[in-house]
């Protein structure tokens, strides 16, 4: 019995990426970039960066994708904010996100509460997508949010 | 640069109260992350069928040396003596710790600036001995040291305008320096000045200013908004004042933004007392008694 379970454990265990295997999730941080035109003329971009300074903004995202042949339902997706940033808001072309100033109650900003007073962008710590709908096999989206780098 | 001077054109019946970008862009106090943090983001997944649970790959940004000074005056004016000793604070506003070259001019002088060194708020005999005329003080990140330039004797009123600047290099804001360092929103470097008044002076000037970012907070970030307050408090009866103050480098005029005394005035040269004339807010107060204030305020946005 126990010799038939072990390998059935081992399975199990190794089976957290391998149910995980029809969905593919890659995060990526993208900050701004100034870039002088030219013409002397500075722009800002949006690029993927490994550096950044305080007051930078950046955008957090996602990707994902239903590599399986099965749709996918309760699709979740759970982002806790990380120390020294400032969560700003939905990144363009991106559904707005649940949002939550303490982990466990998700809502709409306005919907929350820090104390005696409104929540502000500032204390958001957690923010968290529900798709709706079951995602179907091969299908793709992004999520993504604005921040501030404090 | 960044004195008041009072022109007593008596002749002429003129009193002018002009005042140049008194105080540069000082960085307001914020705690920044500092530099060489590393940020890492991850997201987790779940599904409920089937049943899924997966964590995104880490994601790190690290975050880069923001180069920063800032320095306060003690008083905008302070009376003349025999030793003239002008106090001022110089603090380092970035997340990095640096080395900040201070220098001052009085008149036609290079002025010994003593340092605080041990930092106890105190300038004692050893740092007065070791006064130099372009001393570098190290500070950690948000940290500040006391300065005091020995002016010595002066005859006659004069501005005394202090300068500090980061070791690691100063300019445009925005600019790139080694090690993925940035230079912020002051440029890396800033200036204060105290007038060294007769006791004749027909006013004094003082120059504050708030900061207001898009996103509400009050980072000096590209965008921010910046609103100066200049007040000029007049102790005698003075004819024809001006005020005359330059948008600071960096930063571009909000159209339209000036009040005088909390109301707003025009920025072409028309039938009100303000105007804005090449890079300048000029501002005609006219006759204005003793014991009056005036206030102005402008706008400018960090570019």
């Amino acid at each position: 019995m126990f010799r038939s379970l072990g390998p059935l454990l081992l399975t199990l265990a190794a089976a957290t990426p391998a149910l995980a295997g029809p969905l593919q999730v890659t995060s990526r941080v993208l900050a701004q970039v100034p870039q002088r035109a030219a013409d002397g003329t500075m722009t800002v971009a949006m690029r993927p960066a490994a550096r950044a300074v305080p007051g930078d903004r950046v955008v957090f995202e996602l990707t994902f994708r239903n590599t399986g042949t099965q749709p996918l339902a309760g699709v979740v997706f759970d982002n806790p904010v990380p120390a020294g940033v400032a969560y700003r808001a939905p990144a363009p072309g991106s559904a707005a996100p649940e949002v939550s100033v303490d982990g466990r109650r998700f809502a709409t900003i306005d919907a929350l509460r820090v104390g005696d007073r409104p929540a502000r962008a500032d204390d958001v710590t957690h923010v968290r997508w529900r798709l709706a709908r079951p995602l179907a096999a091969g299908a793709q989206g992004r999520l993504a949010f604005l921040a501030v780098l404090k | 640069m960044g004195d008041t001077t009072i022109d007593r054109g008596v002749k002429r019946g003129l009193a002018a109260v002009c005042a140049a970008a008194a105080l540069s862009v000082s960085t307001p106090a914020l705690a920044q992350t500092a530099a060489g943090t590393t940020i890492v983001n991850i997201a987790r997944l779940t599904a409920s069928s089937p049943s899924t649970a997966l964590d995104s790959n880490a994601v790190a940004l690290t975050i880069g040396a923001i180069v920063d000074a800032a320095i306060v005056a003690d008083r905008a004016s302070q009376p003349l003596t025999a030793q003239n000793e002008v106090g001022f604070t110089i603090r380092n506003p970035g997340n990095a710790a640096d080395r900040f070259t201070v220098e001052a001019v009085a008149g036609e002088r290079g002025p010994a600036i003593a340092v605080d060194v041990d930092g106890d708020g105190q300038i004692d005999d050893t740092e007065r001995r070791a006064a130099s005329v372009r001393p570098v003080v190290a500070l950690p990140p948000g940290g500040e040291r006391r300065i005091l330039v020995l002016v010595g004797d002066v005859p006659v009123p004069l501005a005394v305008t202090a300068t500090v600047t980061a070791a690691r290099g100063h300019g445009a804001p925005g600019t790139a320096l080694e090690d993925d360092a940035v230079i912020g929103a002051s440029g890396a470097q800033a200036t204060a000045t105290t007038r060294l008044t007769d006791t004749t002076d027909a006013a004094r000037f003082d120059k504050t200013q708030a900061v207001r970012a898009p996103d509400g907070s009050t980072r000096a970030v590209p965008g921010a908004v910046i609103t100066y307050t200049l007040v000029a408090q007049f102790v005698r009866d003075v004819r024809n004042a001006r005020i005359a103050d330059m948008i600071p480098a960096g930063t571009a005029y909000v159209p339209g933004s000036i009040t005088i005394d909390s109301r707003p005035a025009t920025d072409p040269v028309d039938g009100d007392a303000a105007q804005l004339d090449a890079g300048t807010v000029r501002v005609a107060l006219g006759d204005v008694p003793a014991a009056a204030t005036r206030t102005i305020t402008f706008q400018a946005i960090i570019q």
